[in-house]
């Protein structure tokens, strides 16, 4: 019996690797892949629907008529600062009211699309504040490192002194976000008055990376010399590792709470074995990870779309 | 109480109701900091586990009164400000969240980044069934005779040529705002008060919302949600500060 045919479609920046890959992989795996892209609305597509009666609605592309019904899932991924249409000419205020106007039409519209979607914007946003987001993970039973945050020196190196591995520091919205170590230039500017910084424990031992789609979980180590593998220049391996059945399950609610189809949880495993949750991230990049250890991320994605 | 703690307002000097409450704590023995948004970051702060402080002080209570996206910290380089904003912004969502505070109101999250806009509500008002008016989403048909909402202001303008409503996607709705209704900490103090909107105003406070204007068309149904709604002076304004002040102070006896 044929099956019938499975749609998807990415939102937003089309050629966003993570979306482009999957976009591929969908094809590979028979199912048609529309492309929204945020700089294109009202150009090349468009949509219409009515909020309030069962998400009924439509996309227009070139003309052909695509009901909401048909989709199988979106993968949404924006750019941090889109452009406006070419044709379109603004003064630099009333472009940033264009733009912002056209980004909340589509996190609407992501919001109220019937299909599984991978993520929805209002899922996931207290990742843009991390002592928000790092009380949240503790109430939800997660070990997290202690932390606060303040932008007075003498009060940031008491606190740093109790600490017999020293601290960390980072930037509450997670912008600019590279983990560091304490220094004293970072002092000097908490001296000088600046915003509120985060201190945190720092905790030896190694990173894992969890990635949760739906109600399945790839956890990797990532064996590296650097302070934040992310960013930091150094040695970096990355291996599948099994995670303890009580964290799995944590990552797996805490994702599903937030009304996360994909999420990414960042842990320190200390060296006596405790998991601290650092972080869970709404729009994981989870490429690397599946490139280096075969773990099938992006199918397990397509798979809650139906698409296998 | 401990007599060290305060309530924090941060508003516009102009406004009304966030200076009735300043004016309404002092008038209780409790102290305040009052403070405009761009200022935000002159304030020397620490938060700790469901602990914040600032100026030293102990916080019980916080009033905010301005947009998350507005300008909270001046006085930077301008290639640092939307970064120094973001930071302040990341901190005070975190701060009117802890249990040791009432806030005014307690946004979460999805709110607090999604700009405290109209729509956010209205998902959440259709989420919990309660009736509102008709919308529809695109810009693709014409409709020339409904009202457009566009989603950063909130306030209707007529819908814009079909090209410009495609590019962005507009909201429309044929509805009409005919009646305002103030509700505070879940009661509706003055304006309309059918069970529609009282059974509004009771999940928005149960999700934090203590404050806050509904506009409910013809038919009863809600249009819009205004969580920071501005209250001209009168009875109006006594009442509403009466009912906020109240509640900071019994959370503060409570601490």
């Amino acid at each position: 019996m044929l099956q019938p045919l499975k749609r998807i479609c990415l939102i937003g920046n089309t050629q966003d690797l993570t979306a482009v890959y999957i976009a591929w992989l969908a094809k590979r795996r028979g199912a048609e892949v529309f492309e929204f892209d945020e700089e294109k609305l009202g150009i090349d597509w468009e949509f219409e629907f009515e909020d309030g009666r069962n998400q009924h609605g439509y996309f227009k592309i070139l003309g052909t008529k695509y009901e909401f019904s048909k989709l199988n899932g979106a993968v949404v991924r924006f750019r941090p600062n889109p452009g406006l249409p070419s044709e379109i000419e603004l003064p630099e205020s009333e472009g940033e009211i264009f733009l912002s106007e056209r980004r909340a039409s589509l996190e609407y519209l992501v919001s109220c699309l019937p299909c599984a979607v991978a993520n929805r914007t209002y899922a996931g946003r207290g990742n843009g504040s991390k002592p928000y987001q790092m009380r949240q993970l503790k109430l939800a039973g997660f070990r997290v490192p202690k932390w606060v945050v303040g932008n007075d020196e003498r009060a940031v190196m008491e606190f740093s002194r109790t600490f017999e591995d020293g601290v960390i520091y980072k930037s509450c919205s997670g912008i600019r976000s590279r983990v560091r170590r304490l220094n004293n230039k970072v002092l000097r500017r908490l001296r000088a008055g600046t915003t509120p910084i985060i201190i945190q424990e720092y905790i030896k031992g190694t990173d894992v990376r969890v990635h949760v789609v739906g109600h399945r979980s790839f956890a990797t180590e990532v064996v590296s010399t650097s302070v934040d593998y992310r960013f930091d220049d150094g040695e970096t391996d990355f291996r599948i590792v099994t995670i303890p059945a009580a964290i799995d399950k944590m990552c797996i609610k805490m994702a599903e709470c937030s009304h996360l189809l994909l999420a990414g949880f960042d842990f320190r495993v200390s060296e006596e074995g405790d998991w601290y949750c650092l972080e869970m991230n709404p729009v994981p990049s989870f490429l690397p990870y599946e490139m280096e250890t075969d773990q099938s991320i992006g199918g397990a994605l397509l798979e809650e779309f139906g698409v296998v | 109480m401990n007599a060290l703690t305060i309530v924090v307002i941060v508003g516009e000097n102009t406004d009304s109701f966030a200076r009735a409450i300043d004016l309404g704590l002092q008038l209780h023995n409790i102290p305040t900091i009052f403070i405009v948004p761009r200022d935000l970051s002159d304030l020397s702060v620490w938060l700790h586990d469901d602990s914040f402080t600032v100026n030293g002080n102990q916080v019980g209570g916080i009033v905010f009164r301005a947009l998350p996206q507005s300008l909270l910290s001046s006085g930077f380089n301008t290639d640092d400000q939307a970064f120094c904003d973001a930071e302040i912004r990341a901190m005070w969502l975190a701060a009117i969240n802890l249990d040791s505070v009432l806030a005014v109101n307690q946004y979460d999250a999805s709110a607090w980044f999604e700009g405290l806009g109209w729509r956010i509500w209205r998902r959440r008002l259709l989420q919990w069934d309660i009736p509102s008016s008709e919308f529809a989403m695109g810009g693709v048909l014409g409709r020339r005779t409904w009202n457009w909402y566009p989603y950063g202001s909130g306030t209707p303008q007529p819908v814009p040529m079909k090209r410009t409503s495609r590019l962005l996607g507009v909201a429309r709705t044929p509805s009409t705002q005919v009646q305002v209704s103030l509700c505070v900490c879940g009661n509706v103090i003055s304006g309309e008060s059918s069970s529609v909107i009282r059974d509004a105003a009771a999940y928005l406070h149960q999700s934090g919302i203590r404050i806050c204007e509904i506009a409910s068309d013809l038919e009863g149904h809600i249009l819009t949600v205004e969580t920071q709604p501005q209250i001209a002076n009168g009875n109006k304004l006594d009442l509403a500060t009466k009912l906020i002040v109240t509640a900071l102070e019994a959370h503060l006896l409570n601490r």
